[in-house]
């Protein structure tokens, strides 16, 4: 084999070798990108979610504090309405 | 959920790869070659290169069985347009696949074929590239994302900028100069 072909081989051999390791190290960076950001997404979801249902719990609340002060019945504010609030901080 | 990321990074690197592979084949017809080195070195590259795009779309479409939530079966990796998610858009990744694989077994047994059979199937990676392009647009979920429509316009201007490499420029003999006419 002439020195020539036998440089031309191994400039293919080293060129494949070189754009598998980049081929590979970019999925990798890729699919840690993705995870990074469904990690992020997933997180604003959760605290989004969290923020929901202390409002609709704070709002319960309140309906019910309301109903029963117009009914005049003093009553503290039964322990399943403050239970969710609790809860859902505690997630 | 790792399979949903490896899946969809190994997706826009086989775009990539088989970019590369188009590209390097057109070079190979066009008889380019990188500085001094031989003639070969572009159809060893072209070759080598295939095959490792191969293998990063067996991982993509592996690890899209395994993803339950692409929901794609056996069935729709063979035929086109079987799956029940993106049926069109999936689709045409089977059709990318089966051209892809159609090229590929037919380079393999090259030997046994003769040079009319191999040249025309061969050909259909002009139906495979751009097929698989509309795959990643309509099927990839990041798609409207700004570096995948960027990477995608360079696969485009990359094999767009090859083939017209190829066509022919000058087509017949160079037009005659007319003699100046005289006018009195």
């Amino acid at each position: 084999m002439s020195t020539s072909r036998h440089n031309g081989f191994r400039h293919v051999r080293r060129m494949t070798r070189i754009a598998a390791a980049l081929a590979a190290g970019v999925t990798a960076l890729i699919a840690g990108g993705f995870a990074v950001a469904g990690r992020h997404s997933a997180s604003a979801d959760t605290t989004a979610a969290k923020a929901a249902v202390k409002a609709t719990n704070t709002a319960a609340t309140t309906t019910t504090t309301t109903t029963t002060s117009s009914l005049g019945v003093s009553q503290a504010p039964t322990a399943s309405s403050a239970s969710p609030v609790a809860t859902s901080g505690g997630s | 959920m790792t399979d949903w990321y490896v899946m969809r990074a190994t997706g826009v690197v086989s775009l990539i790869l088989l970019t590369l592979v188009t590209v390097l084949g057109i070079a190979t017809v066009n008889r380019w070659r990188p500085g001094r080195a031989p003639r070969f070195v572009t159809l060893g590259l072209h070759r080598s290169l295939s095959l490792l795009a191969v293998v990063f779309v067996a991982i993509h479409v592996v690890t899209a069985l395994f993803d339950p939530y692409a929901g794609v079966t056996v069935l729709s990796v063979l035929v086109p347009f079987a799956a029940h998610w993106k049926a069109l858009w999936v689709g045409l990744g089977t059709v990318s696949l089966d051209l892809v694989a159609a090229i590929i077994v037919s380079s393999l047994l090259r030997r046994h074929l003769s040079l009319r059979v191999w040249r025309g199937i061969h050909l259909l990676s002009y139906v495979s590239w751009p097929v698989a392009v509309v795959h990643t647009l309509g099927a990839g979920t990041d798609a409207s994302a700004t570096w995948l429509l960027a990477t995608t316009i360079l696969c485009i201007a990359a094999v767009a900028f090859a083939a017209l490499s190829r066509l022919p420029l000058r087509r017949g003999p160079a037009p005659r100069r007319l003699a100046p006419q005289v006018t009195m």
